[in-house]
């Protein structure tokens, strides 16, 4: 019960900034995905399995508010954010490079799953923007480390 | 090795939430962009959350503006005043030109259409996987809004139309930027006609099936829609010619860059009668 309830608040977290910060967020020069962080941090912090059903919830959120392909990103997130739980409970990322790289590493795979899903299905065109869709996952990393750093200090805060 | 019962039952549950998005991507392939049952089940419930955080925010937003402007309030009243004066003298001017102009009646009914011609709404949202193709704007179908409607940013500006989902109180744009809209074009000055395209990829459109011998075209020339497609009215501003480039192919390879910003696209106007459209 416990876990639904900051599985639906991390969600909301990340809808509100969604709303909030969309139009800055969404630009690729930023290319900060909301969803994506949620979907990391959550693999990080709750496991493989909350992981896996956060992407699969906020992948659909995600695709309600777009054209692509209804479903792509809830399967691309699912796989993701069970990757994230799975590889994280393995090997040790929480110095703070380890951690960067692990979420890097993931984005860019949230990318190339993507991508791949997409023009495998629609066949259609990548949006390189120039080049700045390699910008995405690391900007996506350091926001996902960012959030993650807060949580941590709030966290050990409350622990004292 | 083999695996533990919980850890098999966490492996058949990954797999039974990858294989229920894999089949909503099979219902949704045939379709195209046209949103499913659940997409739409799913703005509708999500969209009026987008919806209430700008009305608070915007509420606050006003109270705090209010009180600042409570300071030059006189000032500003006394220039609004000058304002209301001089448009209401130019507005009676063009009243009596345009009469002048044409048969008394059409003229009549074109300015008793002009104040519910458009509806003024706010971008609460944007495509968070594909900033180039879609926003959704506050306003629904208990607006009047169904789908197909042009939209134009504070210039007169096109910014693209609207599209399912629209919910009550919320609808989507689709933006000239996105892979799948087009829509006839004709440059400013040497009138040529064409069909421009978005190219989602680089957030800029192309200009398409203008002939490889066709020289009149220019770089930074303006195009405005054509009313040809019947659903963007004639003459909206679209964008510039950026570059013109002769390949091998009978056509052009021209790029366009849309007037569109969507950092800066806070308000927008839907078209939702356009006097003076095309028959």
């Amino acid at each position: 019960m416990r876990g639904l309830l900051h599985g639906g608040l991390t969600l909301l977290a990340a809808f509100l900034a969604h709303i909030v910060f969309g139009k800055i967020l969404a630009q690729p020069a930023f290319g900060v995905n909301p969803f994506l962080v949620a979907v990391l941090l959550f693999g990080v912090v709750k496991g493989d399995l909350a992981g896996a059903i956060m992407g699969s919830v906020a992948g659909l959120v995600a695709d309600s508010f777009s054209l692509g392909v209804f479903g792509v990103s809830g399967a691309v997130y699912t796989a993701v954010g069970f990757l994230t739980g799975w590889i994280s409970r393995r090997i040790n990322v929480m110095t703070i490079v380890r951690f960067f790289v692990f979420l890097t590493t993931l984005s860019a795979l949230a990318i190339v799953l993507r991508l791949g899903l997409t023009a495998a299905v629609i066949a259609e065109r990548i949006p390189w923007s120039h080049g700045r869709l390699l910008l995405q996952p690391p900007a996506t990393a350091l926001g996902a480390s960012l959030v993650f750093a807060v949580f941590r200090s709030v966290r050990r805060r409350y622990a004292r | 090795m083999p695996l533990s019962r919980p850890e098999r039952n966490k492996f058949l549950v990954v797999i039974g939430l990858f294989v229920f998005q894999l089949i909503l991507i099979s219902v949704q392939v045939p379709l195209g962009e046209a949103p499913t049952i659940a997409e739409r089940a799913l703005f509708f419930v999500l969209s009026p959350l987008q919806g209430a955080y700008h009305a608070a925010w915007g509420g606050i937003a006003k109270a705090w503006n209010r009180y600042l402007d409570l300071r030059d309030v006189e000032i500003q009243n006394q220039a609004l005043r000058d304002d209301l004066f001089r448009f209401r003298q130019e507005n009676l001017r063009l009243r009596n030109g345009l009469l002048e102009l044409r048969d008394r009646e059409a003229a009549a009914r074109l300015l008793s259409g002009l104040r519910t011609s458009f509806l003024i709404a706010s971008t609460i949202g944007v495509d968070a996987m594909n900033v180039q193709k879609s926003v959704v704007i506050d306003k629904g179908r208990s607006d009047g809004l169904t789908t197909n409607l042009p939209v134009v940013d504070g210039e007169g500006r096109l910014v693209g139309r609207t599209i399912e989902p629209i919910s009550l109180h919320e609808a989507t744009v689709e933006l000239l930027t996105n892979d799948n809209c087009s829509f006839g074009v004709v440059s400013e000055k040497s009138k040529v006609v064409g069909i421009l395209s978005g190219d989602g990829r680089t957030g800029q459109c192309r200009l398409k099936y203008i002939l490889s011998s066709n020289e009149t075209l220019e770089i930074e020339e303006e195009l405005l829609t054509s009313g040809f497609d019947r659903i963007f009215p004639a003459g909206i501003p679209a964008g510039r010619v950026v570059s013109i480039k002769k390949e091998s192919s009978s056509f052009k390879t021209i790029l366009v860059r849309p007037y569109l910003e969507i950092p800066n696209l806070n308000l927008v106007a839907v078209l939702t009668g356009t006097p003076g459209k095309r028959p």
